[in-house]
Formats: structure tokens, C-alpha cells, sequence
């Protein structure tokens, strides 16, 4: 028995290899895909346009534009004479925000009474108008600092300094790489599988299979097996990227990251032997992938934080492989996270993929009926 | 034309023939809208920290007390540090407020010293930027209410407004996004697996035999997705305007128009995709690679363009849904800005252009 399965494995592996093209693509893309998407998803602002409408003559507010214009993520100041050029600039986009000195700004900083500046943002591009909002604070108060220091009366409040743990500089690639990783061998394992069944229904050979001595369980493992192989291996290869090329720091246990690595891709292609055991087509397998994996991606934490969604998408998204693996790939790279907190994130991933694995068996057996 | 109508008919029942197709303009749309009206939001709330309390003053338990009281922040009191700094690791905790022993002293000297620490789970930047300005503010708040706040120049004050989106909703600038998914999924990736079934089958070689030319039949293709794209728009425009509040500030001819003019090139790429790849598994994954990712990644609605390198900047200028981001957004917030939708409607003509034109000179050698 053990020696059919061996075979069966084997052909898997042979069908899924056969075509140089499909080689290239699930091991080639993910690199590439893992270089564009890790250059361009940040949610640090660089780059960008800003509006100065100043209708103040004074020092203050030419002391304030200077220091923004040598801030590191301005890319172009815009100096406009009045509101309606500006409101034309943002509706067209061509800035993200404008500052608007009002004529008593310089008076009432050399008087010592809080000064008003204006900060026009557009609300279409929240995400990257409320960070570079921090930044202007930032150098709004350091101005303001300065200028109350040159007050001999002034007392320093003592403050409340912040240490950004396990990533010291908030470099936002440090975060998302990790989770590239992720979610990509997840993307590549469920295509993987998805195609297996259906393709096989498709092309009529299915029912050759279910004559053939084989048993159900025989099946689905032997489909297992070349997905759990491909999708682990685009996890690893992804996981050096991110170490040797993006200079992401490795801290934790890469034995424990790989040991995990499998219980999350068995669970991923639990999923996706589910979808393909119901699919008639491999159209409809693919078109079911998606219909799971967007939902499956973003309750995961990759993009937003599970903690800011609704309680019942909390819950929810303990069903999602991705979940559990994203706190241990995040946990391994910057935390060095210990094996007892990576147990108590495979062992969720374990259920799901008893789970899906068992419904898909039930499944195939329903058709040998 | 005759012809051509006849196909048309043919395609248009074999699309509605397929509960797939349907499955994807009718029930994916309104699945995406909610989950990113309601899961994706990138407002910090119920922060989790620990608030270790070293010393025994009065000053610092009121301080303690006081975060404790702080609305959006869950306080785990404990009394030494190394009781909470595991739940950093292992994500328990967002971040550690530390009260020290010598807490009153620190307070007395002054001088932009340190009276307290705060730790934060950097492993996500962003949430840790928010938690750590809420833990800060929470503290300033605390100090000023002692008469502590400092004294002396009143400073700079920011004034923000957020024009178009006001309170800073993020739904409603990830809804226009989810939009452009769910069209690039209909246009792109459904149109590239339909065509290149037909090229697996070889049922493609049997319509090239017939008198139809190859404009009609890829016409002929084409048309019924355009129609479920364009149904599909329509549908999620009332969902978010009815559902989920977003305010419809431009019009809707004009929403219409750029919906339109977006299927040009997102259809044209699933063309292309299906003419160079031999089979339906090469192209669902090219069409994930370069549709379906992109279109949450590049196109500009959780990541800003401008802050990307050089080099992905102008990748982007090739991924249509750019474009209709920069539009969709605009349309549903602003109004009706023409000089923006006139620039976005001519660059998405012209990836389509392109991506049409490709897929011609492809064509042509394959018919060898």
C-alpha cells in the first residue's frame, strides 16, 4: 500500500513539473513578487507635494516653511497666492496637503500666544495625509520648543520617551516582508491545489483515479504531499530573500519558522482540496480560491491589525491559516519568539487542517458512492 | 453584424450558463465592500498595555489610575516589568508603560528628563506609532491636569482639516479600492481564464475556422464581461452609497464613464494573459501576479504612490487600476474634478492600447 502511494506521489510531482513554464512561474514570480511588493508596500510617506499659502510676512512663518522643506519626505513645496489655486491643486491631486499661514502668524509667536498654522489635507489619501500630519507636529514642536527655551522663565516638563522595540527605526519592510512570505507560499499552495482535483474531473481522468485501487485518503494525500513540498519551498526561498536581500534581521529559531512552516501550508491546502473536491472545472476551483482567499488575507492581520476589526471578525479570523502563521513569521524575524508561543499558533493551524483535510476526503469518498 | 450578434448571443449564454461567473460579479463584490468597510481599518482602538508600577507615590498610582481611566487603552496593572515583557513577544500586550521607583524625583527635576517609560511592540510600525502617541498623550494629559503641562511659549498649533473625508473615515477610502478589485477580478482575471479555456480545449481553433474574423470573435468575448463588469460597478456604487454611507459627491454618468473606460484595459489584460499563457493554471496565476496583487498594492488606495522608489513608481504606471483608484476615489468624495478623470480616462486608453495591441501581434503568430 505504502509503495502505491509512494507511486501516486510521485506522478503528482511528475504532472505538476512536466511544463518548464509552470517551473519557472511558481518559483520565479514569488521572487519577483516578493521584491516589487516589499519595495512598494510602505505607509511611510516620502516623496510628496506640499501647498504653502503664507499671507504672513513674518520670520516665523519662513522659519517653519524652511524646516519643512528639508524634511526628508517632501518632494516639492508649491508656493500659492491664494485658497482657490490650492483647492484646484488638491482636487487634481497634484498635492497632498496644503499649509496655510493666516497674516498673524509671526505676530503671535513673537508675542508668545499660540500660533494657528492651518493643515489642509486630502481626505482621499487618509492613510498618507494622517502620517505626514505626525510629521508636521513633530516639527511644529521641536519650533516650539526652541522658541519657548529662548524664555528664561520656561521649566522643561520632563517627558515620556519611547523605545520602539524589535524594530528600533518602525521600518515598515521589516513588518511586511515577513508577511509576504506568508501570504504568497499561502497563494502559491492553494493554486496548487485547487487546480488539482478539478483539472483531473475535467480532463475525465478523476474517474480513473476512483477505480483505480487507490483509496480515497490515498488520494488526497498524494495530492498533499507535491503542494505541502512547493508552498514550503517558496516559503523558504522567500524567507532568505528577505534576510539576505532586504536585510530583514533574523532572530528566532529558523527551525521552529520551518517547523511551523508545515502545519500552515498542510492547513492552506486543506483549504484548497475542499474548494477543488467542489469544483466541477478548474475555472470554478480558481474563481473559489478567490472567493476564499480575499476574505482569508484580510482578516489575517496582514495589511490592518486583527485587534482594530469587530469582535465577530476577530473570532472569524481564528479560522484563517494565515492568522496564526503571520504571528509566528513576525515572532521568528524580530522577537525571537520562544517554541512554547509558536506551539500555542500551530496547534489552531493543526485544526483547521484536520478539519478541511477530513472534509475533503469525505468528499472525494461521496463521489466513489 | 449579423454575425457578430449571433456570437455575441452564444458568448452571453455561456456566461450565464456558468454559476462561476455569476458567483464572482454578484456575490464576491458584496463580500470584498463589507469586509473592507469593516475589517480593514488602520484605526487603533482598545489598545492592550501593561502599566507597571514601580513606586509607591501618591503621584504615581494617580498617574497608573489615570491610564487606567484612558478610554481607549486596556491597562493590565502589574508591579515589575519582566511580568509583561514576554507578552511583548508574544503579542498579548501592544505596549509597556513603566512608572519607576524614583518616579516623584524624576517629576520634580525636570528639564525634559524622563519621567516615565514607555515600550512598544514595534513588530508592526504603524500600530505601534499610534499606540505609543496614545500612551504619550495619555501622559501629558495626566501632567497638565497636575499643573505640570509646562509653562512659558504657547508654541505652534496645527489646525487640521481633512477636505473630501472630513472624519477621517477610512472605509470611505477603501471602499472606491475595493471596488477596483472586484473590477479588475471580473475583467482580468475572469476574462484571461475564459479564453484560455478556450485555447486548452481548442474550442478557440474551431471559431477561427469559421467565417467569423478574429475581431469579432474576441469582440464577441469581450462584450458580456463588459456587461457584468458594468453590473457589478453599478451594484457596488449602491451598496456603498446605500450600505455602507459613503457620500456620492460627484455623479453618476461619471462614475459610469470611468467604470466603462477602466474595462478597456482590464479586459485587454486578461486577453493577453489567455494569448500568452498555454493553459488555465498559467493564467490564473499570471493574472493573480499582475491583476489581481496589484490592484491592492500598487494601485494606490492602502499604499501611497509617491512614497514608493522610483522604479515601482513607474511599474505602476502600467497597472490600470491606478488610475481608476485616483478616479473612483475622486468621483465618490470630491466630485466631479474633469481635468483628473480627462487625464485618468486617457491613461487608462492608452495601457489598453497597449495591452490590445500586444495581444494582436501575439495572436497573429499563433494562428501559424
Amino acid at each position: 500500500m505504502l509503495g502505491r502511494l509512494f507511486a501516486s506521489v510521485i506522478k503528482e510531482f511528475r504532472l505538476f513539473m512536466r511544463d518548464p513554464r509552470v517551473r519557472a512561474m511558481l518559483f520565479g514570480i514569488p521572487v519577483m513578487q516578493v521584491t516589487i511588493f516589499g519595495l512598494a508596500a510602505t505607509l511611510e510617506v516620502r516623496h510628496i507635494n506640499v501647498a504653502i499659502i503664507n499671507d504672513d510676512a513674518g520670520r516665523w512663518s519662513r522659519e517653519m516653511v524652511s524646516r519643512v522643506s528639508a524634511a526628508s519626505f517632501v518632494n516639492e513645496l508649491v508656493y500659492l497666492d491664494n485658497m482657490a489655486e490650492f483647492t484646484d491643486r488638491l482636487e487634481r491631486r497634484k498635492v497632498l496637503l496644503g499649509l496655510h499661514f493666516p497674516a498673524d502668524f509671526s505676530r503671535d509667536v513673537a508675542a508668545g500666544n499660540p500660533a494657528h498654522l492651518q493643515v489642509i489635507i486630502d481626505g482621499r489619501r487618509a492613510n498618507a495625509g494622517q502620517v505626514t500630519l505626525s510629521y508636521l507636529t513633530a516639527i511644529a514642536l521641536e519650533l516650539g520648543l526652541e522658541l519657548a527655551r529662548l524664555d528664561p522663565q520656561f521649566v522643561e516638563p520632563p517627558g515620556a520617551p519611547v523605545r520602539h522595540w524589535f524594530n528600533p527605526n518602525l521600518d515598515y519592510r521589516w513588518f511586511m516582508v515577513p508577511n509576504l512570505a506568508a501570504s504568497l507560499s499561502m497563494i502559491i499552495a492553494l493554486m496548487i491545489t485547487s487546480l488539482s482535483i478539478s483539472r483531473e474531473r475535467e480532463l475525465g481522468t478523476f474517474d480513473q483515479l476512483l477505480v483505480s485501487p487507490s483509496t480515497p485518503l490515498e488520494i488526497i494525500v498524494s495530492k498533499t504531499i507535491p503542494a505541502l513540498l512547493a508552498g514550503g519551498l517558496v516559503g523558504m526561498i522567500i524567507v532568505a530573500i528577505a534576510v539576505f536581500a532586504f536585510g530583514i534581521p533574523f532572530y528566532g529559531s529558523l527551525l521552529l519558522l520551518f517547523g511551523a512552516m508545515f502545519p500552515f501550508v498542510l492547513s492552506v491546502v486543506g483549504v484548497g482540496l475542499v474548494i477543488s473536491s467542489l469544483a466541477n472545472t478548474q475555472q470554478q476551483a480558481v474563481l473559489g480560491i478567490f472567493l476564499a482567499l480575499t476574505p482569508l488575507i484580510m482578516i489575517s492581520g496582514f495589511a490592518t491589525p486583527v485587534e482594530n476589526m469587530p469582535l465577530f471578525l476577530q473570532y472569524l479570523a481564528q479560522a484563517s491559516p494565515l492568522k496564526h502563521f503571520l504571528i509566528i513569521v513576525q515572532g521568528s524575524f524580530l522577537k525571537s519568539m520562544p517554541a512554547a508561543d509558536v506551539w500555542s499558533n500551530v496547534w489552531p493551524m493543526l485544526i483547521i487542517a484536520a478539519v478541511t483535510l477530513t472534509t475533503a476526503t469525505v468528499f472525494v469518498q461521496r463521489r466513489l458512492q | 453584424m449579423k454575425r457578430l450578434v449571433a456570437l455575441v448571443r452564444k458568448e452571453s449564454y455561456q456566461v450565464l450558463r456558468d454559476p462561476a461567473a455569476l458567483l464572482i460579479t454578484f456575490v464576491l463584490p458584496p463580500i470584498l465592500l463589507f469586509l473592507f468597510a469593516f475589517a480593514v481599518s488602520l484605526d487603533v482602538k482598545d489598545v492592550k498595555v501593561g502599566v507597571v508600577l514601580e513606586s509607591d507615590g501618591t503621584q504615581a498610582r494617580e498617574l497608573a489610575a489615570s491610564f487606567a481611566a484612558t478610554p481607549y487603552l486596556k491597562v493590565t496593572p502589574v508591579r515589575h516589568r519582566n511580568e509583561v515583557e514576554s507578552k511583548l513577544v508574544s503579542g498579548e500586550l501592544a505596549a509597556i508603560a513603566v512608572i519607576p521607583s524614583d518616579f516623584e524625583a524624576r517629576l520634580l527635576e525636570g528639564q525634559g528628563g524622563a519621567a516615565i517609560q514607555i515600550i512598544a511592540d514595534a513588530s508592526n510600525p504603524n500600530t505601534s506609532t499610534f499606540t505609543a502617541a496614545y500612551l504619550q498623550g495619555a501622559f501629558a494629559n495626566w501632567m497638565s491636569s497636575e499643573g505640570m503641562g509646562g509653562s512659558g511659549a504657547a508654541g505652534i498649533q496645527l489646525q487640521q482639516r481633512f477636505w473630501f473625508n472630513a472624519e477621517l473615515e477610512s472605509r470611505r477610502t477603501l471602499v472606491p479600492g475595493a471596488i477596483a478589485v472586484v473590477m479588475t477580478m471580473i475583467g482580468t482575471l475572469l476574462t484571461a481564464l475564459v479564453v484560455s479555456r478556450e485555447w486548452e480545449r481548442g474550442t478557440m481553433e474551431a471559431l477561427l475556422a469559421t467565417p467569423a474574423t478574429l475581431g469579432e470573435i474576441i469582440l464577441s468575448k469581450l462584450l458580456p464581461y463588459f456587461v457584468l463588469g458594468f453590473v457589478a460597478t453599478a451594484g457596488c456604487a449602491f451598496l456603498a452609497v446605500q450600505v455602507l454611507g459613503l457620500p456620492m459627491v460627484g455623479s453618476f454618468p461619471a462614475l459610469m464613464l470611468i467604470s466603462a473606460i477602466f474595462l478597456v484595459p482590464a479586459l485587454g489584460q486578461g486577453l493577453l494573459i489567455s494569448t500568452v499563457s498555454k493553459n488555465q493554471f498559467m493564467a490564473a496565476q499570471l493574472a493573480v501576479m499582475t491583476g489581481y496583487l496589484p490592484s491592492f498594492l500598487l494601485s494606490g488606495f492602502l499604499f501611497e504612490i509617491q512614497s514608493m522608489p522610483w522604479v515601482i513608481q513607474k511599474i505602476t504606471y502600467l497597472i490600470p487600476a491606478r488610475y481608476f483608484v485616483s478616479s473612483l476615489q475622486t468621483v465618490f468624495l470630491a466630485g466631479d474634478v474633469w481635468p483628473l478623470f480627462l487625464r485618468d480616462i486617457a491613461s487608462m486608453l492608452a495601457v489598453g492600447a497597449l495591452f490590445f495591441g500586444i495581444t494582436r501581434l501575439k495572436s497573429k503568430r499563433r494562428l501559424d
